[in-house]
């Protein structure tokens, strides 16, 4: 019965080792992945108004934070920009000291004072942007 | 009552070499024995453990035994200076058929409790261990694989490393099912071997061939440190 014993202790043990991945179920949060099912990727840092040449511009800065970039840090991440409705930009977001990357996207002024801004990633192979969100902020 | 007359008869090789002077001839036996063992007493009085002795010439008789067999007399005659080969054909005992039928099936029987379960068993083992290691392997290049997801920095990268997720992923998993039911097999036949086995232990004995020599009683040694002789029992 000893001889039983310890084989089901050792089975059960081994078994342990054996147990589904939940790595793999959480596979799906690279911002360049067409099945991207994490949170929102990027947040709107800033929005202000400047001026240039007598005309008025604002500039809408964005992050993505270094836990949303990939871990092989490449130097620019193509981000495709909609706001509100001015014709959507493209931006290389460059990494930053802290590893996130910072980018933004300037319109000419048209009186508004809160901005939408759907930012995905770019993906040049595909020709269009992936994994697309919104976020609101006001001037 | 027995009769008894001690005598130390002769010391191995000595008392050979004292029959093998004169008027004496060489017999050879040979004993038709599965088991190569064979008993031999010459005239009541010599005993022999061994095929070849050298005897005064003459008419001397043998009965010759081996374990299983019935002990069969011959007689032949040894002529002076010369080698006489005496083919001993031995008859197989009812006592040695019986133990050889009663042994079959106990053999069988053992075969049934521990040797078919026990095989099972080892083969089911071997097979659930094969599986484990290779679901860990898959396991470690899988964990691999989605270490290289999160790094990827392009979407080519990406597709890359998913798809080599769900392969590795999937055999982890149909080696993980193989694992576990291969375990579970050799754990049950684990339990069947030890429970078959108990059982056969409990309800069987293994018989035995009386193989005592009938010249046991006649002969005895005795062994000191500084010397050696053989006891022999008439009557």
């Amino acid at each position: 019965m000893k001889r039983l014993l310890f084989a089901l202790i050792g089975f059960a043990l081994l078994s342990s080792c054996l147990k589904k991945l939940p790595e793999v179920e959480s596979a799906n949060t690279n911002i360049f992945d067409t099945a991207y099912a994490g949170e929102r990727w990027f947040v709107v840092e800033d929005v202000y108004l400047y001026t240039t040449n007598n005309t008025q511009y604002v500039e809408v800065e964005y992050k993505i934070p270094q836990s949303f970039a990939p871990d092989l840090s490449p130097t620019g991440i193509m981000v495709e920009g909609n706001c509100n409705d001015y014709d959507s930009q493209l931006d290389s977001a460059i990494i930053g000291s802290d590893g996130s990357y910072y980018g933004g996207f300037n319109y000419q002024y048209d009186g508004s004072t809160n901005f939408c801004l759907e930012a995905g990633v770019f993906i040049r192979e595909l020709d269009y942007s992936i994994n697309k969100f919104t976020e609101c902020a006001d001037l | 009552m027995h009769l008894r007359k001690t005598f130390f008869a002769f010391l191995s090789f000595l008392s050979i070499s004292a029959f093998s002077q004169g008027n004496t001839g060489t017999v050879k036996f040979l004993v038709e024995v599965d088991n190569g063992y064979f008993e031999i007493l010459i005239d009541d009085t010599l005993y022999l453990k061994n095929y070849k002795t050298t005897l005064e010439a003459g008419q001397h008789s043998a009965k010759v035994w081996s374990p299983g067999y019935i002990t069969t007399e011959v007689s032949f005659e040894i002529k002076a200076n010369e080698t006489v080969e005496q083919f001993v054909e031995m008859a197989i005992s009812n006592e040695r058929q019986v133990y050889e039928k009663e042994y079959s099936a106990y053999r069988m029987k053992f075969h049934k409790s521990l040797t078919i379960p026990g095989s099972v068993t080892l083969a089911t083992a071997i097979t659930s261990g094969t599986f484990m290691i290779l679901a860990y392997d898959r396991k470690i290049q899988t964990l691999k694989d989605v270490d290289l997801y999160h790094a990827a920095p392009n979407l080519e990268q990406v597709e890359l490393h998913k798809s080599r997720i769900a392969i590795n992923n999937s055999k982890y998993n149909r080696y993980r099912a193989g694992y576990y039911i291969t375990g579970g097999l050799s754990i049950l036949s684990l339990a069947t071997t030890i429970y078959t086995y108990t059982k056969f232990k409990k309800n069987n004995i293994e018989p035995t061939l009386n193989s005592e020599s009938p010249f046991k009683d006649r002969f005895s040694w005795s062994v000191s440190p500084v010397s050696f002789g053989l006891t022999y029992r008439i009557g």
